[in-house]
């Protein structure tokens, strides 16, 4: 694949590259925008290569989330789920902020693949891709967290 | 997916719709890579003038090899002993001339 088609796809998928890579910075923009532009580096440097053997959605969300995880472990003191306390807020708004703080309730691959699934409209078999899970290890967490998530919008009114 | 999703279809859907409005997102931009020159670059070039180099000074081509005769080495072989074929020749008799040991008794008889 040469850099002009490379560089049309990026641009293509790059809205949903953006979102994505926020959701696996816990919707820290500044964070996200520093994982996207790692992420691009990775692909431009040629340490991240597509080999054409997925989608290349598929691929680049592989690449976010990898590169994520390594941002997350490099700057960890920002990011605790505990430093949100998400948990003891007792009600929530009509507003944007409440779509994120259900989701950040959930356990972390619950919510990555919950994401995937109805936010980015990846199949199951796409998510185990993406994530380098096993397809069965996906299930479970997409069955598990789609009843934790309808627990929680049960108990707000959204 | 299943109907059942469809309460959690309408969540993820709002909550898309929602960050449409609300997140900005950034512009495009790839970043700009300065590949690094490899050193091979340079030392290719410097490597092959140096090997030209050797070869051209160091092989001496077409000259001819002149020494001294201080530091000449000059091997003598001699031989000490002459050849002498003789000890291969046998002193046996062949067995043509061979004479039985009583033969002279066989001549006295006949006498």
């Amino acid at each position: 694949m040469n850099n002009s088609t490379l560089e049309s796809l990026l641009k293509e998928h790059h809205t949903e590259a953006f979102l994505w890579a926020l959701q696996c910075c816990r919707y820290s923009e500044d964070d996200a925008k520093d994982v996207l532009q790692m992420s691009y580096l990775k692909i431009v440097e040629g340490k991240a290569r597509f080999k054409e053997q997925s989608a290349f959605k598929t691929w680049l969300f592989s690449v976010i989330r990898f590169t994520a995880i390594d941002f997350i472990k490099q700057h960890p003191t920002n990011r605790s789920l505990e430093g949100l306390e998400v948990a003891e807020e007792p009600e929530f708004e009509t507003t944007e902020t409440n779509y994120k703080q259900l989701l950040l309730q959930l356990p972390e691959r619950q919510r990555e693949v919950l994401l995937l699934a109805f936010y980015h409209q990846m199949t199951l078999t796409v998510i185990a891709e993406t994530t380098g899970l096993h397809i069965g290890t996906v299930r479970t967490h997409y069955e598990r967290g789609k009843a934790a998530l309808r627990k929680l919008i049960e108990t707000v009114e959204i | 997916m299943k109907d059942e999703d469809k309460e959690l279809k309408e969540f993820f859907g709002q909550m898309r719709a929602s960050e449409a409005k609300e997140i900005e997102i950034p512009p495009f931009e790839l970043p700009q890579v300065k590949r690094k020159p490899s050193t091979v670059r340079y030392l290719l070039p410097l490597g092959s003038v140096a090997a030209a180099l050797f070869l051209f000074f160091g092989m001496d081509w077409g000259k001819e090899v002149v020494e001294s005769e201080e530091n000449m080495l000059v091997i003598t072989m001699t031989i000490e002993e002459p050849m002498n074929t003789d000890e291969f020749l046998s002193d046996e008799k062949s067995i043509t001339e061979w004479k039985s040991p009583s033969d002279i008794l066989i001549q006295e008889f006949e006498d």
